[in-house]
């Protein structure tokens, strides 16, 4: 990976260019998936209480101010994703019984299983919120 | 990522390894994970509301290969997004010990891990 090693840019190197400012953001997706990591964490901690500290952790994340971090969160969550889904095609072996496998095809496999993957939690939530 | 090491003994293949698996099921199950949990209810969609009612969230989660599941998913992510945030502060140039940055990180990481185990087994 390209990455401004070089200590002489001083600790501001990711202000100095688009692609240094990029490498930044993905790595600065790391700090938002651990605090909904930890957050998620917590509710299951709650889900081991008593209904009234859990209702009241609940509504805690339900804030509409927490509703707004968590938008930028997940926006954050969608950059490591894509940003992650697109280097796999270097990452990968790029034939395969010698025949050589497209780029889009592994990256649209990728979001094919996000989208596969999303849809199977979000129907197994509402199937267990709806029955 | 990471400097070579000349000797040739490092962990970071290891933590790298682990890294990866955690990436993958982070780009797969971090969107999902923050819609369903904390957007979808919030914004008063009933049947994610009711999932999240307190025995709605004791349903979701009564079954122990759900359970077993979700420990592992959440353990794996945490050492992605620590050994990220190790990263991060060394290419901040945190004026910390590079020894003490990868304790807490994976320290850290090792702790959510042990923890989420923990109060999954306490429901």
């Amino acid at each position: 990976m390209n990455r401004p090693l070089d200590r002489r840019l001083g600790w501001t190197w990711w202000t100095l260019k688009g692609s240094y400012f990029r490498i930044f953001l993905r790595e600065a997706t790391s700090a938002f998936i651990l605090a909904e990591i930890v957050f998620f964490m917590l509710l299951i901690h709650k889900a081991g209480q008593d209904a009234e500290s859990y209702l009241a952790y609940r509504d805690f994340l339900w804030h509409p101010l927490m509703v707004v971090f968590h938008l930028v969160a997940l926006a954050f969550a969608l950059w490591h994703t894509i940003t992650f889904f697109l280097i796999a095609p270097s990452a990968l072996p790029s034939q395969v019984a010698g025949r050589r496998i497209p780029a889009a095809f592994i990256i649209g496999q990728q979001f094919a299983g996000l989208a596969a993957v999303s849809l199977l939690v979000i129907l197994w939530v509402a199937w267990v919120g709806a029955t | 990522m990471g400097r070579c090491n000349v000797s040739g003994r490092s962990h970071e293949p290891l933590f790298w390894s682990l890294f990866v698996a955690g990436s993958v099921l982070a780009a797969l199950f971090v969107p999902a994970l923050i819609l369903v949990s904390s957007v979808f209810g919030a914004f008063g969609w009933r049947w994610f509301a009711d999932a999240f009612t307190y025995d709605g969230i004791r349903d979701l989660l009564q079954h122990a290969i759900v359970r077993l599941a979700i420990g592992a998913v959440i353990a794996l992510i945490a050492v992605h997004a620590c050994h990220r945030l190790r990263h991060l502060a060394i290419d901040l140039h945190a004026p910390l010990p590079g020894g003490l940055i990868a304790l807490v990180a994976y320290g850290g990481a090792a702790a959510v891990a042990a923890l989420t185990a923990v109060f999954l087994a306490l429901i």
